[in-house]
């Protein structure tokens, strides 16, 4: 049984390990976390750095539910419960988990990527890590060797919908886009040639994560007036997504695997997506119903090009999408389940 | 015989954008070509003026070629066409261009081509993209490798289209693109290697250009009929290359249909055995 504020007097332990933030998977992940499971744990959040407690960010993504924050040398030298870190890439190389262990947490590790954290593999070998977390079965897979004897479970990624109200738009001139991490390999290799190719008669591309190492990829490409290459944070994700009337997102050669957490934001807001075939969309949509997944150029462009050509078909899927989003994909009570058995013991 | 300016010196690779719009891209002919492909290329460049082709060709090579701008070649391997790759990041890249245009020596020009950069579109590479791999039913052997697998390598590798084969007689590449094109090709190369395939530059290329142009239909061979053909099948004979503006079947000997062409440009492979058939269109 499930041991949760409902069914016990005293609300169990959690210690969250990073930073809750708006901006980023891994601290956009704890952020929600906290909303969706403060009624259920008792939650300390654990920065691996002084400084981010005094943070005004920060503050506010704790307190308004009652969680606090504290660095591990500062809490009582025996501690009880879970200690969760997600993505948290200093989490072992700082002896954090190692410390965290020793004071009596049981450890769940969430990593989030495709590849090991430094000292991640160490600790696995030291039994450092009493539970680790997957959010697809092909990240499981890829870390099955290494994770050979250690009880894993897959938990997903949980969004708060409330953050993503669904919005009606319809831009003067149609504008596509995306939204991702600025990160180089997220974008493929022929990003601009992808979105111009597209023979589209008019339209506008914005796109927000735009670094100099993103831009040095494309030094061959003149970006014209059409484009509009905002850097991280230069907008709030939701006023970005609204600004999109699709979410165009190639991946690319690099990736091998995408949650699609961008993705999912963008379909709660009602910004139809347009994504690659494999990874993990084609569990977040039905292609045609709430979405389109495309193999070939040629789907892309047909499909993008119907969208251009019918509002009311965009209109339908930007409903569908948003409400297929908020019913099935971030339902705040099926991921609680989820995230309680995940971290009970 | 000229040197290639050394690292360091301001060039083009200094510049931050590409081409502003109104201004024309500034390209030049290139290749490698020693021993008897000097004469070859000679050859081809005679044809290039001959047509009304004035843009420079800068060539590798171990002795200066009649309208070539000549570099020290030195010595190389030619076995798997690699050389082509690494000529390209070391000796290309430090010349003053927009874009580079690779020609094979065996090729002649029959006419001035209107617009060599245009099947390039958007993308920073063009090959002109030559048979389906996926609407192949059954395997096939090319140049000692099977076509599925370099097709599931390709696929395996992140080519999501449909898979298509290609020569290396004739690329172009933009300056700026020059390294990712290399690296894109020489990791598959590699990957190619690893798997225990035998893939040349042609492949290589033919990969980098997938991955950077994001629609291949746009780079078929028959897209372009005007500009660019390899007579791989032979049928050119002396008195067609001499007629320079006549239509031709072009075919692949993989594919079972044939193309009408007309191209500018002709890679006759042929020419190494006949050198009658190149000469005869001076």
């Amino acid at each position: 049984m499930i041991e949760t504020a409902e069914n016990s007097n005293a609300r169990a332990q959690l210690h969250l390990f990073g930073v809750p933030g708006l901006i980023g998977g891994a601290a956009t992940k704890l952020a929600h976390l906290i909303r969706l499971l403060h009624h259920d744990f008792t939650i300390t959040v654990v920065p691996l750095a002084a400084g981010v407690l005094k943070e005004r960010d920060f503050k506010k993504q704790i307190e308004p539910f009652g969680v606090r924050g504290c660095l591990l040398r500062d809490l009582p030298k025996r501690l009880e419960g879970v200690g969760l870190a997600v993505c948290e890439k200093d989490f072992f190389t700082s002896g954090t988990a190692r410390e965290a262990k020793a004071r009596g947490l049981k450890l769940v590790w969430s990593n989030e990527m495709m590849f090991p954290f430094k000292g991640e593999a160490e600790a696995v070998k030291e039994g450092l890590i009493d539970r680790v977390l997957f959010v697809s079965e092909f990240q499981a897979k890829a870390f099955a060797e290494m994770y050979g004897g250690v009880p894993s479970f897959l938990t997903g990624n949980y969004i708060d919908p409330d953050d993503y109200a669904w919005r009606e738009r319809q831009n003067p001139v149609f504008t596509l886009g995306r939204l991702s991490r600025a990160d180089p390999t997220k974008y493929p290799l022929d990003f601009p040639v992808f979105y111009e190719e597209l023979g589209l008669k008019e339209a506008r591309y914005r796109v927000m994560a735009w670094t100099h190492d993103v831009q040095k990829q494309y030094r061959w490409h003149r970006f014209g007036p059409e484009w509009e290459l905002l850097p991280e944070k230069k907008e709030p994700a939701l006023k970005f997504l609204y600004s999109l009337d699709v979410f165009v997102y190639p991946l690319g050669h690099r990736i091998k695997e995408s949650w699609g957490r961008a993705v999912v934001e963008a379909m709660l807001t009602g910004c139809v997506p347009v994504v690659p075939a494999g990874h993990q969309f084609h569990k977040l949509m039905v292609h045609g119903e709430n979405g389109f997944i495309c193999q070939e150029y040629r789907q892309w462009r047909e499909t993008v090009r119907e969208l251009y050509e019918n509002y009311p078909l965009r209109q339908k899927i930007s409903r569908q999408c948003a409400e297929h989003a908020r019913e099935h994909l971030c339902n705040p009570e099926q991921h609680r389940r989820v995230w309680l058995e995940a971290l009970s013991f | 015989m000229g040197e290639l300016p050394v690292l360091g010196i301001p060039n083009i690779s200094d510049s931050t954008d590409a081409v502003p719009p109104g201004m024309k891209a500034k390209y030049c002919f290139w290749s490698v070509a020693d021993g008897p492909y000097g004469a070859m290329m000679e050859n081809c460049v005679r044809t290039a003026r001959e047509a009304g082709v004035f843009k420079e060709f800068h060539v590798l090579t171990d002795r200066p070629l009649a309208g070539c701008e000549c570099y020290d070649a030195f010595q190389f391997e030619k076995a798997n066409g690699l050389f082509k790759l690494h000529y390209l990041k070391v000796g290309m890249s430090r010349l003053n261009f927009d874009y580079f245009v690779w020609l094979d020596a065996d090729t002649v020009f029959l006419r001035n081509p209107v617009d060599v950069l245009a099947p390039l579109g958007r993308s920073p590479l063009h090959v002109p993209l030559e048979v389906n791999l996926s609407a192949l039913n059954e395997d096939r052997v090319w140049k000692d490798s099977s076509l599925f697998r370099l097709r599931d390598l390709l696929r395996e590798q992140g080519v999501m289209s449909q898979a298509y084969l290609c020569g290396s007689a004739f690329w172009i590449v933009h300056h700026d693109a020059i390294d990712t094109v290399y690296e894109l090709a020489l990791g598959f190369w590699r990957k190619a290697r690893e798997s225990g395939l035998i893939a040349g530059v042609s492949a290589a290329l033919g990969y980098a250009m997938q991955i950077l142009c994001a629609n291949p239909e746009a780079h078929l061979l028959e897209a372009h009929p005007e500009l660019w053909a390899s007579d791989d099948m032979g049928r050119l004979d002396e008195t067609f290359v001499k007629r320079k503006g006549a239509a031709w079947a072009w075919q692949h000997p993989l594919r079972s249909e044939a193309i009408e062409v007309r191209p500018a440009m002709v890679h006759l492979p042929r020419s190494k055995e006949s050198p009658a058939l190149a000469i005869s269109t001076v």
